[in-house]
């Protein structure tokens, strides 16, 4: 009786008519938004189309891809390195947010106050009576100020404009900032502020985990402590999150939107972008996920988004956009690879090409790992790289070197990211290292050492300037 | 087939119409069913009113798609979210899902209730309305499976809400 129950009472509803049907039919939108949209969009499309031809020409040539070391739209790896020390006077540019891009869950209207009041209703009604303020607009987008008249707190938000509509693309309160990665076990990151802060963390409202659920919360101290990492312990499923800012009383201090889209902390050396126009990932999903030797990581992002958002939210500029759409066509898959120089990776960007568009790729400058940044303590001219044996000249008695080539062919922009992120086995822990040059100036290599109980670990790696950048070469630990 | 006079009125009218007019016959039971099942009889029937008008404005290109009904369903859908975000205070309270009624089974709707919204359509659908697993799939942008699971676990959860319900309730 079940089927007949439901029935009844999902066919409360009145079947629909053609002719109501076409009463909705909206009028043809103004003359200033038809010709707004041509302005925008006819060149693009010609853009896009002569390069989605010369792709199909072409085809996807690995050994010509766009810089290694691009600084985009979702490629830059949150660390200290990648976060701009908050001030209270940062404005933020009206264009693709670096470190990670929202996708409009909350679409707007024509009129970006209006827009992002409408995204302020939705996810944070609390904040809602704030104070907006149009402070530019161009082409792009807006960008709008909020300021809490009660308090005197105040931020940004910035819309990027596309289907016709504003939608937003960063929000953040004056002296805060927070970059976050996504892991398997969660989330890593990191967060300043320039007055100590309690950040409670929340899924965005309508997206993957809408639910109240409280996904994090931590202390910042107040710069210039430094800054401090961040951990979120269960994996949301939600790309996005809201970040309510309170101090030590329990007052709020503000709110951010941050995006939680990284595949960084795994310690994959590249991520890359890859949309389709067809209604289905299933083939791609299939594809990336046979092949779990390269891939460190995957995300659908979004199955819905239209060309026009994937072309505002990312670096690319080859999307053969054809039209103009209110609905989202593609499918945008972000992926994670170990390894750029791995085996097998061309024959995969291959299959991906014929699965799909490869937007972007990019090598990710700061792959996490469970240690802190590397800091430069010491750099010494040398005619070459010294071995670690004086450790043991020291006396003390330790295990025997351990040595090695390096197998990655993965390339980078300067010498310490290539001694950084060789995949060796190093000194854990400390961070400390020291650079090796030589007498003209030529960086040779880097060494770590740890100094603890019972043992001091020492590594040195080697590296070596290509016509593509530096790779490490050679590595080599001993402990004592 | 001949369509109705309000045509003449619309913009960019296209030759391709008379399709359109076999399609709305065809998809608009399923489309609305879906967005009720999701969204609530009154969004849910806007919903679908506002997927079809879409797809008839742009019907051009939305006639050769492959998988029209599904193309419409994510338009209905984006359009429904964008309504209910707008009209809803999460800080004040939580989403409320749509109550669905039933004169047959008074404790059904505060059962489909509890369903997830994609195990909500595909209880629906398929178990209402006996449209098959695949059918489902294919508008909802899931494997047939999924739908299926989705079915399977809907069912459950009905059953074991209703079966509570009902112990509770006296025999007559």
């Amino acid at each position: 009786m079940i089927d007949q129950a439901i029935r009844n009472a999902v066919d409360q509803a009145a079947p629909i008519t053609l002719d109501e049907v076409l009463d909705r039919v909206p009028q043809p939108s103004s003359a200033v938004n038809q010709q707004r949209a041509k302005r925008r969009w006819l060149p693009r499309a010609a853009i896009g189309l002569t390069a989605a031809a010369i792709l199909m020409v072409v085809g996807w040539q690995r050994t010509n891809p766009r810089p290694d070391h691009v600084e985009t739209a979702i490629g830059t790896a949150a660390s200290p390195a990648a976060i701009s020390t908050p001030t209270l006077a940062d404005k933020p540019s009206i264009d693709r947010k670096p470190g990670g891009y929202i996708s409009a869950q909350a679409r707007g209207t024509t009129d970006p106050l209006e827009s992002a009041q409408l995204f302020l209703d939705m996810q944070f009604p609390a904040w809602s009576s704030v104070e907006l303020t149009l402070d530019e607009t161009d082409d792009r987008g807006a960008r709008v100020r909020w300021v809490d008249t009660d308090t005197g707190v105040a931020g940004w938000i910035v819309l990027f404009f596309a289907d016709g509509a504003y939608a937003i693309l960063d929000l953040s309160t004056d002296g805060f900032a927070m970059d976050l990665s996504r892991a398997s076990d969660g989330g890593r990151g990191f967060a300043q502020s320039v007055e100590p802060v309690v950040v409670e963390l929340y899924p965005e409202v309508g997206g993957r985990d809408d639910s109240d659920e409280i996904v994090a919360r931590f202390e910042i101290p107040a710069l210039p402590q430094g800054t401090d990492p961040v951990a979120i312990e269960t994996p949301p499923s939600a790309l996005l999150l809201r970040a309510f800012l309170y101090d030590e009383a329990g007052t709020s201090r503000g709110f951010a939107f941050v995006s939680i889209d990284h595949l960084g902390w795994a310690g994959p050396l590249h991520e890359l972008i890859v949309i389709t126009a067809l209604e289905t990932t299933d083939d791609l999903d299939t594809f990336v996920r046979a092949h779990p030797q390269l891939v460190a990581d995957h995300i659908i992002r979004d199955p819905w988004l239209s060309a026009d958002m994937i072309t505002r939210l990312t670096t690319t500029d080859d999307l053969p956009v054809v039209r103009v759409d209110d609905v989202p066509l593609h499918h945008l898959t972000q992926i994670a690879l170990r390894d750029s120089g791995a085996e097998g990776l061309d024959e995969f960007m291959a299959g991906l090409a014929t699965r799909g568009i490869v937007l972007d790729t990019l090598t990710l400058p700061w792959p996490y790992y469970d240690e802190a940044p590397l800091e430069n303590v010491a750099r010494y001219i040398v005619a070459e790289i010294p071995s670690p044996e004086p450790c043991r000249l020291l006396g003390a008695s330790g295990e025997p070197n351990r040595a090695g080539t390096v197998d990655s062919a993965s390339t980078f922009e300067n010498p310490a990211d290539a001694a950084a992120l060789a995949p060796i086995r190093r000194a854990e822990s400390d961070h400390l290292w020291t650079e090796f040059i030589s007498n003209d100036g030529v960086v040779l290599g880097y060494g770590w050492h740890r100094s603890g109980e019972p043992r001091t670990w020492l590594t040195v790696v080697e590296v070596e300037q290509t016509a593509d950048g530096w790779r490490a070469t050679n590595w080599e630990t001993v402990n004592c | 087939m001949a369509l109705p006079s309000a045509l003449s009125n619309q913009p960019e009218p296209s030759a391709d119409s008379p399709d359109f007019a076999a399609f709305f016959a065809q998809s608009e039971p399923m489309l609305r069913r879906a967005f009720v099942a999701q969204f609530g009889v009154d969004l849910g029937r806007e919903a679908a009113s506002e997927a079809l008008s879409y797809g008839w404005s742009n019907w051009s290109r939305v006639g050769v798609m492959a998988n029209r009904r599904g193309y419409l369903f994510r338009v209905g859908q984006r359009w429904a979210r964008r309504q209910r975000n707008r009209s809803r205070r999460p800080a004040l309270g939580r989403y409320e899902p749509p109550q669905l009624e039933s004169s047959f089974e008074p404790g059904l709707g505060a059962a489909l209730d509890k369903l997830s919204p994609q195990q909500r359509v595909s209880v629906a659908l398929v178990v209402g309305f006996g449209y098959s697993h695949q059918q489902v799939a294919d508008m909802l942008g899931l494997s047939r499976s999924s739908v299926q699971t989705h079915t399977e676990r809907a069912m459950a959860s009905l059953k074991k809400t209703l079966g509570v319900i009902k112990s509770k309730e006296p025999r007559t």
